[in-house]
């Protein structure tokens, strides 16, 4: 195909250009297309090098930045365009290069080109093609831009196909930190990096709030606690000054007595507070564990589609158990710690500084040696953690795959893969092992040391008389108490570091707002009539690449719709726009005049019935699936709608009725028996909207026989989109919309399609030829 | 017609005792071998490619049939399984397999190599200055066989291993980078990478 052929109608409006610059209502209309996004500011050396190449009363209309050279290196590179040209400027040596100078005039027709990781413009010239910008993905929203403003600018453009400036073409793209810029993570609203360690804490303590009573007294137990186990170091001092130096039997049974009672006064506190924190620890993580599944219920399917299921479930389960361990246990640790170490520290330097001083020596060695090993094993752990997940994830793909496994005989080959995996998983623990059974001992060894100092200066102390034997006993006896909180805050270091890394991917799923918000004030459709119309939707997965694009129709209530054209045509995205599990992201869909946006979530999809080719069956009776959207069904409302699915017979004919068991994903009953019985589930909620995405397309002609009947009786009076590739199930349809490449091809009756010859009526003669046996 | 996918385990199954092979087998044996001979991959030597002053890509084979505007596109890109390029057509259509593309005459090659560059852009990492990571979203600083690149990682499932010590990227934009063999950078860049992966 020669691109220079030009029709007679854009020579003349080239013509018109050639005189001169564009008309000021041209450029109006250009200008109303224009942002700060388009029009960057500039590096002063381009600035000026602009300024010698334009003319006087030349209009600058873009000035961008794009980021590859021509010879596909990463570089700077700035796009100039004015009313008159189309300009590549060059950073030089503080200076800047016009590489490229394209009068406006000469171009024919823009060509914007796709490729993998990058994409260029082209200007199509009379005898020629220029390569005008190269940019990586990160450009490639702003140049498209510029290419839908060019194509309004040149005369060979398919002027038709104007889409309008697509200012939102592609989903949202990474939003990015308000702070510092970075890309957020996918899913979360909330900058990992301009998050601090305080707030996380605070919000997870936030959870107590409820139950700060609880909290109160395990804190006030806490404090008491720690003092009861400081009195016995002063008891024994005593002890030893007061009652074995002076032989004072009295004084012993006063020891003793005391003693006991501390002890016996200890424990009953310590048991009463353990039971209260396991409760508050527990309690805490109901509600965590509840809000976050209440929260992913919320989820739009988006989430859903991208994340692995096994990763979800990880976070329900292993990281909410770790913070239970934290808010059960680890919090009072770190209390009764903090509380004992300045405490025991007064208690030292007021019976003896100098030996005090001696005692703490090994104190810094200690601290500066847990922030060490606290770094080192976060890391560890995260890896630790990664290859968790991988393993779940392992599991979570292959046990649903299990019939592919096994039909294809690669039992061994997914026991390896697991094994492997399981393995790096134990290579890695081994790792946290190494650090920790070697940090832990070598911290042992500096404390002995320090007793060891302890004994040798107290005890010759005591040997000069210059202190008593009570005091180095107590000493000894505060050592360890001190040494076992200080050590403990080195284990406390990593505690909080697994809670913290824990609760930020709770909250992570927590802070992801639905992709599919309600909107504020939605109205309520307590019973929509069903008139369906979609206005120039159009709709994309990823950036650039468009699934559906300006699909126009209109569906009158009650009709019903054959979706039809080849896999990839768009035909289930086109549906799920309909119940909202994706919105658009340009144009509308309309239910009764009303933007489905505008409307509540649950209004809508409570009208919506869904038939889809796989059905999915909950573990539970059959009554309880058929019920499943209507959950206060009457045994009447069951029975007819089984009956209306062309089910009830097989139901009767099972061991229990309708109180049988569906068994794990329903596979105790056959394909055609699953579909019907989704079939009952969906007539019972008796929608106004029915979507069957491929509902017959898995059995047999006999049970599509009966599925079609069933069908039948629920199309009636509802407004209904068949997605179909056996073509004879959309005979019944009012209208077939045949879609391609994400457009509406064609729409039409059955009959005016075949007689239009068109592509529906090439994929009838198709299928007919496949299959005789049916008849048109 | 015949299921390939079918034939493929009939045909990769260990060949049992000669005894133990019925005719039916072999004779569908025979017939994957039909399928096989059918896939059409052009030798190098066959083809011409060259760019018109429209910047389109022409595809000559033999010395006869042109193919006018087409878009190479590698077909194992990342495992590098086999050397093939596969070229489409503006629909996306395939209309030509080559095989091996480094025996293409000198111009072809020159040619094809700066499309590739184009249609397939996927930088190579070659040295990491910095990665900062905030638990799987990260920052990294790089310089690659194309240059220095700063780009922002979303989510740990965007750096995927291929096995080998192979890396594949994609950053919040959906550019693509590649890291070819883990083991052969530096030790200050394995070290960096190591915590990701």
């Amino acid at each position: 195909m020669d691109r220079r052929k030009s029709r007679p109608g854009s020579v003349a409006r080239g013509r018109l250009r050639v005189t001169g610059t564009m008309t000021e209502a041209e450029f109006q209309e250009i200008d109303k297309l224009l942002d700060a996004e388009l029009q960057q500011e500039l590096p002063e050396q381009i600035e000026s090098a602009i300024g010698k190449l334009i003319d006087d009363g030349e209009k600058r209309l873009i000035a961008l930045h794009a980021d590859i050279t021509p010879e596909g290196e990463y570089g700077d590179r700035w796009l100039l365009v004015t009313d008159r040209r189309l300009a590549r400027l060059a950073p030089e040596n503080g200076s800047a290069r016009v590489e490229i100078d394209v009068p406006l005039d000469d171009v024919r027709r823009f060509r914007l080109r796709d490729f993998i990781g990058s994409g260029s413009l082209e200007a199509v010239k009379d005898s020629e093609s220029v390569e005008v910008v190269r940019f990586s993905r990160s450009v490639a929203p702003q140049i498209s831009r510029v290419y839908h403003v060019l194509r309004r600018l040149s005369p060979d453009d398919d002027q038709t196909d104007h889409s309008g400036p697509k200012r939102s073409s592609g989903p949202p793209r990474a939003t990015r930190c308000a702070e510092c810029g970075r890309a957020l993570p996918r899913w979360s609203e909330v900058c990992p990096f301009c998050m601090k360690r305080g707030q996380l804490l605070a919000r997870l303590i936030g959870y107590l709030a409820p139950y700060k009573m609880y909290a109160i007294i395990g804190f006030a137990s806490s404090i008491v606690l720690t003092v009861l186990n400081l009195i016995p170091a002063y008891v024994t001092r005593y002890l030893f000054d007061g009652v074995l130096g002076p032989k004072n039997p009295a004084g012993l049974w006063v020891v003793v007595w005391s003693l006991l009672s501390i002890y016996v006064v200890r424990t009953i506190i310590s048991m009463g507070r353990g039971y209260m924190m396991e409760w508050l620890g527990g309690r805490v993580v109901l509600d965590m564990r509840t809000a976050l599944y209440d929260h992913l219920q919320m989820l739009s399917l988006g989430f859903f589609s991208r994340k692995q299921t096994g990763q979800i479930m990880s976070r329900v389960t292993n990281d909410i158990m770790r913070l239970q361990y934290f808010i059960a246990d680890g919090l009072q640790q770190i209390i009764i710690n903090l509380l004992t170490i300045p405490v025991i520290f007064i208690m030292l330097f007021a019976a003896n500084p100098k030996l005090a001083a001696l005692t703490l020596l090994p104190t810094p060695f200690i601290a500066l040696g847990t922030y060490w090993f606290g770094k080192l094993i976060h890391r560890v752990y995260q890896k630790v953690w990664r290859r968790w997940a991988g393993l779940s994830a392992a599991l979570a793909d292959s046990i649903p795959g299990i019939r592919v496994v096994k039909s294809f005989a690669q039992e061994d080959r997914e026991s390896a893969r697991f094994r492997d995996r399981s393995g790096e998983l134990f290579t890695q623990e081994l790792n946290a092992a190494k650090l920790w059974t070697t940090f832990f001992p070598a911290i042992g060894l500096i404390t002995s040391v320090g007793s060891l100092v302890v004994y040798g200066y107290g005890g010759s102390q005591v040997l000069m008389s210059m202190t008593t034997m009570g005091t180095l006993v107590m000493f000894t006896q505060l050592m360890w108490q001190f040494y076992g909180p200080v050590q403990g805050l080195g284990d406390m270091n990593h505690r909080i570091q697994h809670a913290l890394t824990a609760a930020e991917r709770v909250f992570e799923v927590l802070d992801t707002a639905p992709e599919i918000p309600e909107a504020p004030g939605s109205i309520l459709l307590p019973r929509m009539e069903g008139r369906v119309e979609f206005q120039n939707a159009s709709f994309s997965y990823e950036p650039g690449k468009p699934v559906l694009s300006d699909i126009s129709f209109v569906a009158e209530a009650g009709e019903m719709i054959g979706l039809v054209g080849p896999s990839g045509a768009g035909k289930s995205t086109l549906v799920q726009l309909l119940n909202r599990f994706y919105d658009v992201e340009s144009g509308q869909v309309l239910i009764d005049g009303h933007d489905v946006r505008e409307l509540s979530l649950r209004s809508l999809r409570q009208q919506i019935g869904v038939v889809l080719q796989e059905p999915f069956l909950f573990h539970g009776t059959v009554a309880e699936n058929i019920c499943y959207g209507v959950p206060d069904a009457t045994p009447e409302e069951i029975v007819a709608s089984a009956k209306a699915a062309n089910a009830h017979d097989f139901i009767v004919n099972l061991p229990h009725g309708y109180d049988t068991m569906t068994g794990e994903r329903g596979q105790l009953m056959s394909g055609g028996e699953r579909q019907r019985v989704s079939i009952a589930r969906a007539i019972l909620k008796n929608p106004r909207i029915l979507i069957l995405d491929e509902a017959t397309s898995s059995v047999d002609t006999e049970t599509e026989m009966l599925i079609q009947q069933a069908l039948e009786r629920l199309v009636a009076n509802r407004t209904t989109f068949a997605i179909a590739h056996r073509l004879s199930t959309l005979r019944k349809s009012s209208r077939i919309v045949v879609l391609e490449h994400g457009r509406v091809a064609e729409i039409g009756t059955h009959d005016e399609l075949l007689d239009s010859d068109g592509l529906y009526s090439r994929l009838c003669k198709l299928q007919s030829d496949l299959s005789k046996v049916r008849a048109w | 017609m015949i299921n390939p996918q079918d034939e493929k385990e009939e045909a990769a199954a260990p060949a049992g005792p000669a005894a133990d092979a019925t005719e039916e087998a072999s004779a569908r044996a025979t017939s994957w071998d039909a399928e096989l001979q059918r896939l059409e991959i052009l030798d190098a030597k066959r083809v011409k490619i060259w760019r018109d002053e429209f910047r389109r890509l022409h595809v000559l084979v033999d010395g006869k049939t042109e193919h006018i505007d087409l878009k190479p596109a590698p077909v194992f890109p990342l495992s590098e399984a086999a050397d093939f390029l596969s070229f489409l057509d503006e629909k996306g259509k395939e209309v030509a397999l080559l095989r091996n593309p480094s025996c293409l005459d000198p111009e072809s090659r020159e040619l094809l190599a700066e499309e590739l560059n184009r249609a397939y852009f996927v930088p190579k990492i070659t040295y990491i200055y910095e990665i900062e990571d905030a638990h799987g979203a990260a920052r990294w600083e790089v310089e690659t066989n194309r240059g220095y690149r700063v780009f922002d990682i979303r989510d740990r499932e965007d750096v995927r291993v291929l096995g080998k010590g192979r890396l594949l990227l994609q950053d919040a934009d959906g550019n693509r980078y590649e890291i070819e063999d883990m083991g052969s950078l530096d030790e200050r860049s394995r070290r960096l990478l190591d915590a990701e992966v």
